[in-house]
């Protein structure tokens, strides 16, 4: 077969992608993977191979345990509040009650959390969260709600103001996308569940549910996947204090790496951390391939 | 084939070979000028033909923090004396850590790196420094060099004390007359300022980067004398009553809502900034911060101290320290450079480390420097009386794992001053951070 045939030409063209994928992602988590299975990965100039060791000490690392759960708690509550949030907002503005230009300014509003980067989101709550920050001052018209309250500092609460920002600066992705959706919908199938005199809250349920249902699944699968490698926000906010009450994966894995210079347990959560995310990934090509057929 | 085909195979090939031959042209050229120099230089003798090919790769946060192109004027200096150019290699404090693994594990290490006391440990365990002695630095010209079991590894060329701020417009809103100077003034004068509605001390266990733990804890405790180590020079924490004392004073400290609230998220950045724009009453930061506090009426002391305590105060200190990379190919010429930071070509001028020092509110590490502070704050010029009647202490130099043991070590204390855990407990847990380290 020769090189410039043309049973070689996709081959060609592919190449250079696929030669930019060998080096910036197989190569990479391929030696990420292979630093799971010996100690001493990076800083040691003779790694010794360990097999499965690493990965049965971090399963006894109740540090790691209290990542994975505030990780959960930290996924679940965000993805699913970010849905409702968006559905409730993009259902709002494909409201009917609402002229354009209202509907026009609302949208602005609701996406500018979406447009600032982590950076900004960041100072900008802990500005307003500080103890004499501004959330305290307007709370403090209500004293018996709060007094002075340390919303990033109380170990049992910052967790909770964590979610609350990632939620703020994470639903107008889903409202964008729902609405959308909404916008796609044909109104026949509204107007003739209308006159077979079904009520608004079953036509949410059979129609405009079950129309949106690819678009759903699809950004909350994509949700799940970013919001499970979420770093920036909660380094900047709390860097996973305070007595690691918002230490997540991300997090943990960083503090791994580059606090404890302990590559081969980073290497061993970022690997854990990788397998579920090409589980999500399999469904989420799965659900994406269902759609198109 | 067709005729437009061959021609565009043609160009094709022929653009290729004009670019080959293009690159081969610029490393020919490149060769033939450095053997032209070396020749050059030969013929002149060839004393310092060694010396003009060299670049060293100078690896550091200090750039960032220093006015602008300071750095690079005392280089070109060196450049201009010796013919060895020292390229600067800038990152933020904490990016420099990353770099330097990073650069240790795929051979790209600078040749002359600056190093943390909390990484030293690590970095001597990678096998990232060399033996500066070894090397070629004069050791006469450092007034301390940090070793590991008894090798020479990082030349410290400032160090930095860490005084206690006072807000003195706090202090006479909330009705103190002076400056505190023992721990149950200071906890008398917190209560009087809590009392008056301000912030009184900042306490920063944030994890971020954990160093509050041994600016403001531990540099509360060395200023009266007390020690995370015994009298062998081992780490002994489990009842220590030193340390039991000085946890209990902040434990008051916290009871009383003396300690500037977010403690356990705040870092050191925040405390300073928090400080600057008169949000709080005592804080404990870097002499180098001191410029920043330019609207408020402040003065710098040493930290107050135990009420029984007598003798010479414990200052914590940081350092701009530099080590030479084990894989530097020019260590000789790596430490010439050390050596002219501390005391010049001659061993006698010690400007560079002088004007270092002034322009950043720092202490030379060089015997041969005498930096001019009469520009500096006045405050300042009577901090540096103190820190000259005391002494400069950092027990967590040298430590492995130091950032590691910090961390477990701030999140254990605040525990402690939430409530959750006693002072037994807090320095039993200590003890076993230390001890796995030093495994």
């Amino acid at each position: 077969m020769k090189l410039t045939g043309k049973k070689t030409a996709p081959y060609r063209y592919l190449a250079p992608t696929i030669i930019l994928m060998i080096v910036f992602m197989v190569i990479p988590i391929c030696m990420v993977i292979g630093y799971s299975f010996v100690d001493g990965a990076v800083v040691s100039q003779n790694p010794e191979f360990v097999g499965l060791e690493n990965y049965k000490t971090i399963f006894a690392d109740s540090e790691y345990i209290g990542a994975i759960s505030n990780t959960i708690i930290f996924v679940v509550v965000s993805v699913v509040a970010h849905l409702v949030l968006g559905m409730l907002f993009a259902m709002l503005l494909n409201s009917k009650y609402f002229g354009t230009r209202t509907k026009t300014i609302a949208r602005v509003v609701y996406i500018l959390p979406w447009v600032f980067t982590a950076s900004v989101v960041a100072i900008l709550w802990k500005l307003m969260l500080q103890p004499s920050g501004i959330v305290n001052y307007l709370l403090s018209v209500f004293p018996q709600i709060s007094q002075n309250t340390e919303w990033l500092s109380n170990r049992s609460i910052a967790l909770g103001v964590i979610c609350f920002i990632n939620i703020w600066c994470g639903y107008p992705f889903y409202m964008i996308s729902i609405l959308a959706g909404l916008q796609g919908i044909s109104g026949d199938l509204y107007e003739s569940a209308a006159i077979d005199g079904s009520t608004a809250t079953k036509s949410f349920l059979h129609i405009t549910i079950p129309q949106l249902k690819p678009i759903l699944i699809s950004i909350a699968m994509l949700d799940f996947i970013w919001t499970l490698q979420s770093f920036n926000v909660i380094w900047m906010l709390t860097g996973g204090g305070p007595v690691n009450s918002t230490e997540t994966l991300s997090i943990y894995i960083y503090k791994k790496a580059f606090q404890k210079v302990d590559y081969s347990m980073a290497a061993t959560a970022a690997t854990i951390l990788l397998v579920v995310c090409i589980f999500i990934a399999i469904f989420y090509v799965k659900q994406q391939k269902k759609v198109r057929e | 084939m067709k005729l437009s085909t061959i021609l565009k195979k043609g160009l094709a090939v022929g653009l290729m070979g004009i670019m080959v031959a293009s690159l081969a042209a610029c490393g020919g050229k490149e060769e033939g000028k450095t053997d032209a120099k070396t020749d050059a230089k030969t013929e002149d003798g060839g004393s310092d033909s060694k010396s003009s090919d060299v670049t060293l790769k100078f690896q550091q946060w200090w750039g960032a923090e220093l006015p602008e192109g300071y750095l690079d004027d005392i280089c070109a200096k060196y450049e201009e004396e010796t013919g060895v150019k020292v390229e600067l290699l800038t990152a933020p404090w904490a990016d420099t850590k990353t770099a330097i693994t990073a650069g240790a594990t795929n051979g790209t290490i600078a040749d002359i790196i600056s190093v943390d006391g909390a990484w030293l440990s690590e970095f001597v365990d990678m096998g990232v420094l060399t033996d500066v002695g070894a090397a070629g630095v004069d050791s006469s010209l450092a007034s301390d060099i940090w070793k590991v079991d008894g090798k020479g590894y990082v030349v410290p060329v400032l160090n930095f004390a860490y005084p206690m701020y006072v807000n003195m417009d706090i202090l006479k809103d909330s009705g103190v007359d002076a400056i505190p100077t023992t721990w149950t003034e200071l906890r008398d004068a917190c209560k009087k300022i809590t009392v008056a509605g301000n912030s009184a001390f900042a306490l920063n266990l944030g994890t971020t980067n954990a160093n509050g733990i041994q600016n403001v804890f531990m540099g509360t405790g060395w200023g009266s004398g007390i020690s995370l180590k015994d009298d062998s020079g081992a780490y002994k924490t489990k009842d220590n009553a030193g340390l039991a004392s000085l946890a209990e004073m902040f434990k008051g400290l916290y009871d009383d809502g003396s300690l500037y609230p977010g403690m356990s998220t705040l870092e050191e950045s925040e405390m300073t900034s928090n400080f600057a724009a008169g949000n709080c009453a005592f804080t404990v930061a870097s002499a180098a911060t001191m410029s920043q506090f330019t609207d408020i009426n402040f003065e710098a002391t040493t930290i107050p101290v135990k009420d029984d305590f007598k003798d010479k105060s414990g200052i914590c200190y940081a350092s701009w320290a530099v080590g030479i990379s084990d894989s530097c190919e020019n260590k000789e010429e790596a430490a010439k450079f050390i050596n002219y930071l501390l005391g010049g070509m001659d061993g006698k001028d010690g400007s560079a480390s002088a004007g270092l020092a002034a322009t950043m509110s720092a202490f030379p590490n060089s015997t041969v420097a005498e930096p001019d502070y009469s520009k500096a704050p006045k405050q300042f010029q009577a901090y540096y009386d103190l820190y000259k009647e005391n002494y400069v202490i950092n027990e967590f130099i040298g430590l492995p794992n130091a950032s590691d043991v910090m961390t477990s070590m701030t999140n254990d204390l605040t525990t402690y001053l939430e409530g959750d855990i006693d002072s037994a407990t807090l320095l039993t847990n200590w003890q076993g951070y230390l001890d796995e380290a030093g495994k």
